[in-house]
Order: C-alpha cells, then structure tokens, then sequence
C-alpha cells in the first residue's frame, strides 16, 4: 500500500507541470491586467478603459456570435452526422475516416482552403460562374472577409462539427443503441426515441464537446486572422492588435481582454457544471 | 390475456461481410400462449432470429407472422411485442413505477388513473409492492429484470420476445426467476420466445425447445423429446446421449454388438443406424444378461459414472451407489429400450 508521501510525490511531477505551463502564465497575465507599462499597480484602472473603450462590445459580441453560432450549428449537423454515420451503407469507412482525419488539419490550413474554396476568386466562385450562375466573381456571395462571420463560422463548421461528431457516434453505436432497441420494442416511435432516449444519452459527450468547440472557436486567432474582416474582429485579433500596438501603454489592454475571455470561458464551464451536478443531485 | 402466435417461415439472414448465413431457412410454429425456447452454444444466431421477429434486423429471405399478420417490413414499434432483453436497461433517470409505465404514458396510450391502476398492478404481479417510487438505480439484479418485464408487460404484447434474460443473474435467483416467468405465462397466457445457452433453462421452462446448430434448426419438439427422441447424434451428444454405437436395423429390430433389441417407436428402416443409449439405460444390475468389465468409475456425488468394456463396445453407464463395482470387476445388466434411440 502506497503511503501518503509516495502519493503526492507521485502527483508532483504533474503539479509542477500544471504551475509551470498553466497556472503561472495565468497568474502572469492576470497581475499584468492590473499594471500599466511602466509596471506600475493601477488597479481597475486598464479594466475600465476597455470595458468602456469604443471597440471592446462590439467585438466581444461579434466573438460570441461566431462562437455561439458555430457551436450550436456544429452540435446539430455533428447529431445529424453521427445518426447517418451509424447507419450501415458502401463508403461508411471512408465517411469516418474522412471526419477524423479532418480533426488533424491544422486550423491555419482549414482557413486556407476555405479561402481558396469560398472567396469571390475562389472554386466556388468559379463554378457559379461557369455554371453560368452568375455573371462575374463580384456578384459571388461576401463570404471570406465579410463582416457578419460567415467565413469564420463556415471555417469553425467545418472543422468542428466531425469532432462534436466523433464524440456522439460512440455512444450513439454503444449504450444509446441498447436503449433505442428496447424503447423500439415497447412502441415507441423514431421522433419519440430521439429527444427521449438519444438525446438525453448524448447530451453529456455532446455539452463537453460543445464547450471544448465554444473555447476553441471564441479564442482562436489564426482563423480570424486569415479569413476575417476589418469591420469586425473578434477578441483574440484585438489581443493581438493591442499587445503589438506601438504605443505600449496600449498593451495592459491586451492583458485585460485575456483575463475576460478567460472569465466567459470560465464561466460556460461552471454553468455547464451547475447545470450536471444538479441533474446529477435530481437522479439521486 | 393476449392470444397470439407466430410463425416463421423459410427465414435467413446473412450479415454484411460474413460467407456463411447466420439463420438459414428458419421454419418455426409457436402457438398461443406457448414458451418456446430457441436453445443453441453462442453465436449461432438464436438473438438474429429474436431480433428479426422484433424488427430490429431485418431478414434477407422468408417471412414472419404474427397472430396472422405478415410481419415483413415493419418496424419494431409497429409490432405487437416486447422484448426484454440480457440487460435489464431500465432508465436510470426514473423512478421503478416511471420504468414500468414509460410505454404506455410516452405513447399516451392510457388515461391517468388507468396508468396508476395498471402500474400498480404491475408492481403487485412482480411482487415488487411498495417499490414504485424507488429510484431504478436501487434495485438488485432480480429486482431490475422483474421491472425490465414489468415495463414489457405493460404494453400487453401478443409475444414476449426475452433474450437470455436470467443470464447475469445468481443461480438461485435464476431458478426462483424461471418459476416466476412459468407462472406468469400460465396466468396471463402471453406466447413467449425464449433464448437462452442453457440447457437446464431451457428445459425447465420451454413447452417446446427450438434447438439450433449453426444457422439451421436442428430439431423442434417437446423437451422430453430431445431425451427419449433425438432427431440426430449431433442433438442426441448435445442432450447428454453418451453411447452411440454402430448398428444394424431392419424389420426385426435393431442389432449391435450388445445385442437385438426391439425398438417399437422408432422409424422402420433397413441399413446401418446409429444406436444411441442413454447412460441411465443400465436395468436388471447384477442379473441381465449383457455382459461387461468396469474400464473406469467417476464418482458423480448422486450417481457414479462408469465406462463399461462390453465385448469391445465401450458404454458410459450412469449408476446409483447402491452398485459399487471396482475397476476391473465384471457386470451384468440389461438396456431399457425406452432410453435407447436410432438416429
């Protein structure tokens, strides 16, 4: 039996790993928020010059819209997705095969592909035009760059969606199937088995996924970067802007904006926990 | 009480990617209000074949019937069945009355008060009084196969379709469940299809045993019939038939190195049969005529097993032990035609 040093000494290698490459840099860019340039302690001061600035709402609303609407479009086509994948039909193998290959794109690429497919200069493009759809590139719809998202949600989709997907089909060929069976043999109709039996068995891998796909769609910049428009930016340009700003007493702000999307992903994660807990504590 | 039966017809299936057909030219008769036991080792498709009668798999060839209605190209909850199956899958969320009664209030099949009554009464037949509120999550393994067929009942099926339901249960409770399921059949006289590995089940509860080997029905019949009348030697080994000797047959009887014996229900036949003999067969211990040296005696706790070396034809002779014999001491006995069949 293991006594209580050789436990936590076995742990410690982890801990040191948690400090070192999360918690510190964390705690780094929170103490940053609260200096200016000079290192000196402001306190809420940086809080309240972005929280009042021209461009903090506008951009943490376009973050959450893209992020929000990615997600939810993701989780549904993933459900969608994963009921057709269960299926047994010719090419099944390659269907997934194709959606987990597509987690191992790097985003960077994903946003250039979309580029080449869904720009006006694009493939897309192109066989509208040559499908006589339409009469030149600029009558192709503003997808890439275009201020309203679509672009980065399209990208987001794209790359998430067969994720979220992944995730569901195991339970959907594992337990959920059991369960659809025997509800199948007491009479229970196809709509009536989805939002009673598949539903709330794939509610819990599809809520993690989802909030792994909100983090990742809210904080990442490379698509952003590649695929978004000057009107619009969400958060994570702006971080970036703001920490390369050459006025460096900009750059406090940076740190600022970190620390909140930190604390709208925070706070997703511990709704979502309340909300398990309490259906946990209702079962019981 | 529902009255039904089924019947299938010609039925196969081969699975995507398998040679071999996993049920090949099924044909089976369940009358009303029977148990019918498909018995087989495992893999050898006695869960494709319930699973086709419900409508989860579908069948490449043949047909199914239901109380007279043509099953094929149906869906499962189109059918008039339940099935319960090896796990009791109860929904963990629900309480054991929610279990029981989820059919019947999702399909909003029954008024309030009419869906009380009925759970209630439910809870009473499974002998699960005082229980309906308890969370599924509570139960033991016994308790959670009764709510499984609570829940199966409350539907009033015409076939009970249950896949080796006692299989994760005790062996105490499997035998208490066993009885539990008979006098359910005889009180509500719902036809059920039964599968099961095991032969004691399947003989203790069947009115008629379906036994399969591979993706064929290997024989169908009462479950006395597979012991005093096996329709093969595969069947008649897999029955506990331990002798099965080489033999001639023709109009005066049947004739091996044992002896001529007349064996009146079999099939008149001339050729050479294959004899098979039951090793409780031995009658007339100590006196009978056929003669034999003890090769070897196993010690079963209630009966001994002995080989007996007969002029060299080997038998396996099951015996009380009231006669003891030492290996290598002679014995006299005689066979008991009633235990002794041609296949």
């Amino acid at each position: 039996m293991k006594t209580r040093i050789q436990l936590i000494l076995s742990f410690l290698p982890l801990a040191v790993l948690l400090a070192v490459a999360y918690l510190w840099p964390v705690f780094s860019n929170v103490r940053a928020s609260f200096h200016d340039d000079g290192g000196t302690f402001v306190g809420l001061q940086n809080y309240s010059d972005v929280l009042t600035s021209y461009y903090f709402t506008d951009s943490l609303l376009f973050s959450l819209k893209v992020s929000v609407l990615s997600t939810v479009i993701s989780m549904v086509l993933a459900i969608i997705l994963a009921l057709a994948l269960r299926e047994t039909f010719v090419g099944k193998k390659l269907a997934v095969f194709i959606c987990q290959y597509n987690l191992s794109i790097p985003r960077m690429a994903a946003a250039m592909i979309m580029l080449f497919l869904i720009s006006q200069t694009g493939w897309l493009s192109s066989i509208a035009h040559w499908l006589g759809l339409t009469d030149s590139a600029a009558q192709f719809p503003f997808l890439a760059y275009d201020s309203r998202g679509i672009g980065l949600m399209i990208v987001f989709i794209w790359k998430f969606a067969p994720y979220i997907c992944m995730s569901v089909l195991g339970i959907l060929q594992g337990a959920s199937l059991e369960f659809e069976h025997q509800a199948a043999t007491l009479g229970i109709g196809k709509v009536k088995r989805f939002f009673h039996i598949i539903l709330p068995n794939i509610i819990p891998a599809t809520a993690v996924a989802s909030i792994l796909v909100f983090a990742a769609s809210f904080g990442d910049y490379e698509v952003p970067a590649i695929l978004g428009s000057a009107q619009s930016r969400p958060l994570s340009v702006m971080v970036y802007l703001k920490y390369l700003d050459p006025h460096l007493r900009n750059r406090p702000e940076a740190f600022v904006i970190m620390v909140l999307m930190t604390c709208v992903l925070m706070a997703v994660i511990i709704t979502y926990w309340l909300l398990v807990t309490r259906r946990e504590r209702g079962r019981r | 009480m529902s009255l039904s039966f089924l019947e299938l017809e010609n039925l196969s299936k081969t699975y995507r990617g398998n040679a071999e057909p996993t049920v090949q030219g099924l044909d089976l008769r369940v009358a009303e209000g029977e148990i019918v036991v498909l018995l087989g080792a495992s893999g050898c498709g006695k869960t494709t074949i319930l699973k086709m009668v419900a409508g989860l798999e579908p069948h490449d060839d043949g047909h199914i019937h239901i109380d007279g209605e043509l099953m094929d190209g149906v869906r499962a909850e189109k059918r008039p069945i339940a099935m319960v199956f090896q796990k009791a899958l109860l929904f963990r969320n629900m309480t054991v009355a929610q279990n029981i009664n989820f059919a019947p209030r999702l399909n909003r099949s029954m008024s309030r008060s009419e869906l009380a009554a009925k759970t209630q009464e439910m809870l009473e037949l499974m002998q699960l009084e005082g229980m309906g509120n308890k969370r599924a999550t509570q139960l033991s393994g016994g308790q959670e196969q009764r709510v499984s067929l609570a829940r199966a009942l409350m539907t009033n099926p015409k076939l009970l379709l249950l896949d080796e339901p006692l299989s994760a249960l005790d062996a105490e409770l499997r035998v208490s469940m066993r009885s539990f399921l008979k006098k359910l059949n005889r009180e509500l006289g719902t036809t059920m299809l039964f599968v099961t590995h095991d032969q004691e089940e399947a003989i203790s509860l069947a009115d008629k045993v379906a036994l399969l080997f591979g993706p064929s029905l290997a024989q169908f019949g009462k479950p006395e019939d597979f012991y005093t009348r096996p329709a093969t030697e595969q069947v008649a080994r897999f029955f506990g038939w331990k002798n099965l000797i080489a033999a001639q047959q023709d109009k005066h009887g049947v004739r091996c190195g044992l002896g001529s014996f007349v064996l009146p229900d079999c099939a008149p036949y001339n050729g050479t049969v294959t004899l098979a003999i039951r090793p409780e067969a031995a009658i007339e211990v100590g006196s009978g005529s056929i003669l034999g040296t003890i090769a070897r005696a196993e010690f079963l706790g209630s009966h001994i097993l002995y080989t007996v070396d007969c002029n060299g034809v080997q038998l396996e002779l099951s015996l009380s032990k009231r006669h003891e014999y030492a290996p290598g001491s002679s014995l006299t006995f005689n066979l008991d035609p009633s235990l002794m069949w041609v296949v």
